[in-house]
């Protein structure tokens, strides 16, 4: 039996580094967007390993409900990532500096 | 009695407002109004003199009208009714009227006629205000009122640049005094809480025992407010420090100046401190100072005239320099001798000024004496007139002048006065040298203006009906008034009560002048006369003879052309200052301090503060992102320890 130490540990490791790749990637926006989806994930992994570790169903169920709307998201995300695109013809995170004061 | 003198103070109101509905119609209408009205105003004021002298001459003071009524205190309109403000009513009234009469001649080739008849009648009417007034608020309106109508007529020609800025001077000038009348008032209202004459004078011991504190040091209180009023005086009645502006009001029509100068704005100041001399004879500091103010008035400012040249001003440094003997009466607490100078100044002033202008016509406004000569041929009426004028004002024995102003200098002299007494006896020297200066210029020597303006047919005639009448009106006063009331004036009885401290005048009287003969005859033996006598033969000699010539130094003559700096004074160092001081006042406050100081500094320091917080916002998502989840991260922390 693995403890749950380990999976909750593994967890920890995906959300940083999905962190870390928001914060450091200064290229492409589509890795910004698979840093998201990763940030998700790790958090639904979280939502498992707990659901099944207190015999809980609702976590697992729970799941199935923020992967659709992740899902949804990732869609709006990408169908604006091609808007930007057509408008600016670059998908680089430095050329997206509009927000700015 | 009291509805007949509020008649006389009705009949120049309602003048002026009838002429005011005119302004656009008929000239015969305007003269006929304007000098109704101040001819019926003079007739009531004669009949009520008489019929009070004749009642038993007990004085009244009674409140027509009340504005306010409150708890403490009452403002009313009131009038009061004794000798002294019905002679005064009669001055004024008989002044006024003449030379309206005169006026319809002098101005009638001025386009704005009618609106001087307007401002002439207002003028009368502020003057009788003051005249009748019978308490202080009521003295402050008209005191007002006549500086007012003086600014108008002053720059009655509103197109002629000096006299604008002469309007201006005068209206200054008079502002300065008015700070001193107010506060004056203030602190008799503070004092008293009632602002009647009669109320004042019964309390008047009260507070003579009273001090106020003025920055520290404690004065008399009934002091401070005779001092206070006095500054009031000193700017209307042209005394020493604040007398510049009266120059200067000969811009205005001839006839305005034998006004201002006779009956109607100068003599203010005279009447309110013999009105008030109750009080005044208490404050013995006080009119010890005014007394000095007055002689050396009386004597600096008559040398100022002997450097000038235009005839009208002679004549009003002349006026200054004989008002300083009035001021100088008032200040030895002969209040009497103050009103009679007052009362025979006022005419035979007036006569002068009516004779100048008379001159001014025929010479085509030619003022400078310089230009003038020769005017005896042509001119009878006007040279005897401006002759027994100037005999009067040199003080000439039997004129009414020589009564009024004589009894002055003697008696400051017997009440042991000295520099006031030695100053007055000089300025009788200077009085008769520039008396004779005007006198042998215009009417004998030659005249350089007949080639410029040579027209043959008015040349040789002497001027209208209407400016020769009231030549020959005035100089029946100028001349014989003083011995008819000499005696009676002396004794007190003709101003009896009225007039503060009259004992004093009456021991003068009674050891040093006997009656009015005496006095004539005393007179020839005096120094007064001997100073005369010199200043003629010197005047002789120096103007019409030209036997010999003084070379003056040009530094004292330009201190008298300067008049002791006092020009300088008003037309460079107090705008200078004023420049220097407003401009102070709008680069360094205004600007420096207030607008680039707390505005802009304002506005300037958060732009600069947004500008480099602004920097914060890269635009980066990255950035972003970074902040929001080390601000929750922080956040978490913190809620994590705190609880």
């Amino acid at each position: 039996m693995i403890p749950i130490s380990y999976y909750l540990i593994l967890s920890t490791i995906i959300f940083t580094l999905s962190i870390a790749g928001i914060f450091l990637n200064r290229k492409n926006i589509l890795v910004l967007l698979m840093s998201l989806e990763l940030m998700f994930l790790s958090v639904n992994f979280n939502l498992i390993i707990l659901g099944n570790y207190l015999g809980d169903l609702t976590g697992q169920v729970f799941v199935f409900f923020v992967l659709t709307v992740v899902a949804a998201e990732s869609a709006i995300g990408l169908a604006l990532l091609i808007v930007l695109f057509r408008n600016k013809k670059s998908i680089d995170v430095d050329d997206l500096s509009e927000l700015k004061g | 009695m009291i509805d007949l003198a509020l008649l006389i103070l009705m009949f120049p109101a309602i003048g002026t407002l009838i002429l005011l509905y005119l302004q656009n119609s008929s000239r015969k209408l305007s003269i006929i109004t304007s000098n109704l009205s101040i001819l019926s105003s003079f007739l009531l004021s004669i009949y009520l003199l008489f019929t009070y002298m004749s009642s038993g001459a007990v004085a009244v003071s009674q409140d027509v009208l009340t504005f306010v009524d409150v708890k403490i205190y009452t403002l009313s309109f009131g009038l009061y009714i004794d000798s002294l403000s019905l002679v005064m009513c009669t001055v004024v009234t008989s002044v006024s009227f003449l030379v309206h009469y005169y006026s319809i001649s002098y101005m009638k080739d001025d386009e704005s006629f009618n609106r001087f008849f307007i401002y002439t009648n207002f003028f009368t009417f502020s003057m009788l205000l003051i005249v009748l007034s019978n308490n202080f608020f009521q003295l402050f309106i008209g005191w007002e009122l006549v500086g007012l109508s003086s600014y108008l007529l002053i720059g009655f020609w509103t197109r002629k640049d000096s006299a604008i800025k002469a309007n201006y001077k005068a209206f200054l000038v008079n502002r300065v005094g008015d700070i001193g009348l107010i506060l004056g008032l203030c602190l008799i209202f503070i004092s008293y809480n009632t602002t009647d004459y009669n109320e004042v004078f019964q309390l008047r011991d009260n507070i003579n025992n009273t001090t106020i504190n003025i920055f520290g040091y404690a004065f008399n209180t009934l002091s401070f407010i005779c001092l206070l009023l006095f500054i009031g005086a000193m700017a209307k009645s042209a005394q020493v420090p604040l007398h510049f502006w009266l120059p200067d009001s000969m811009e205005g029509p001839t006839p305005i100046s034998a006004l201002i100068h006779a009956a109607t704005m100068v003599t203010a100041g005279i009447y309110m401190v013999a009105r008030l001399s109750p009080l005044y004879v208490l404050a013995e500091d006080v009119s010890l100072f005014i007394l000095y103010i007055g002689a050396g008035t009386a004597f600096f400012l008559g040398l100022v005239a002997l450097v000038q040249n235009d005839i009208k001003r002679i004549i009003a440094y002349s006026t200054i320099s004989q008002l300083g003997y009035m001021t100088a009466a008032l200040g030895a607490s002969m209040y009497s001798l103050a009103i009679f100078h007052l009362i025979t100044h006022a005419f035979f002033k007036a006569l002068l000024f009516l004779c100048a202008g008379s001159i001014i016509i025929k010479c085509h406004h030619e003022q400078d004496i310089r230009k003038i000569g020769g005017l005896r041929k042509f001119m009878p009426v006007t040279y005897m007139a401006f002759l027994y004028a100037s005999l009067s004002l040199i003080g000439f024995p039997l004129t009414s002048g020589f009564y009024s102003k004589e009894t002055i200098i003697d008696a400051v002299g017997y009440y042991g006065h000295t520099i006031p007494y030695i100053m007055l006896l000089l300025s009788i020297f200077t009085t008769t040298l520039y008396t004779a200066k005007i006198f042998t210029k215009v009417f004998f020597g030659e005249s350089t203006l007949h080639s410029e303006h040579n027209n043959e047919k008015t040349e040789g005639k002497e001027n209208d009906r209407e400016i020769l009448i009231p030549l020959i009106i005035l100089t029946a006063p100028s001349v014989f008034l003083g011995i008819f009331i000499y005696d009676s004036l002396m004794l007190g009885t003709l101003f009896g009560t009225s007039l503060a401290s009259h004992e004093l005048v009456i021991s003068f009287y009674n050891n040093y002048v006997i009656n009015s003969l005496n006095f004539f005859l005393h007179s020839f033996v005096t120094i007064n006369f001997l100073i005369l006598i010199s200043g003629l033969i010197f005047g002789y000699l120096y103007y019409y003879k030209k036997s010999f010539q003084i070379k003056i130094p040009v530094f004292i003559k330009n201190i008298l052309i300067d008049e002791y700096g006092f020009n300088k004074l008003s037309s460079q160092f107090i705008p200078k200052f004023q420049k220097f001081f407003t401009e102070y006042l709008w680069k360094k406050i205004d600007i420096f301090t207030i607008d680039d100081g707390f505005i802009n500094n304002t506005s300037n320091l958060l732009g600069k503060i947004s500008h480099k917080a602004r920097k914060i916002h890269t635009g980066y998502i990255y950035h972003y992102s970074l902040t929001i989840i080390t601000a929750l991260i922080v956040l978490l922390l913190i809620i994590r320890f705190r609880y």
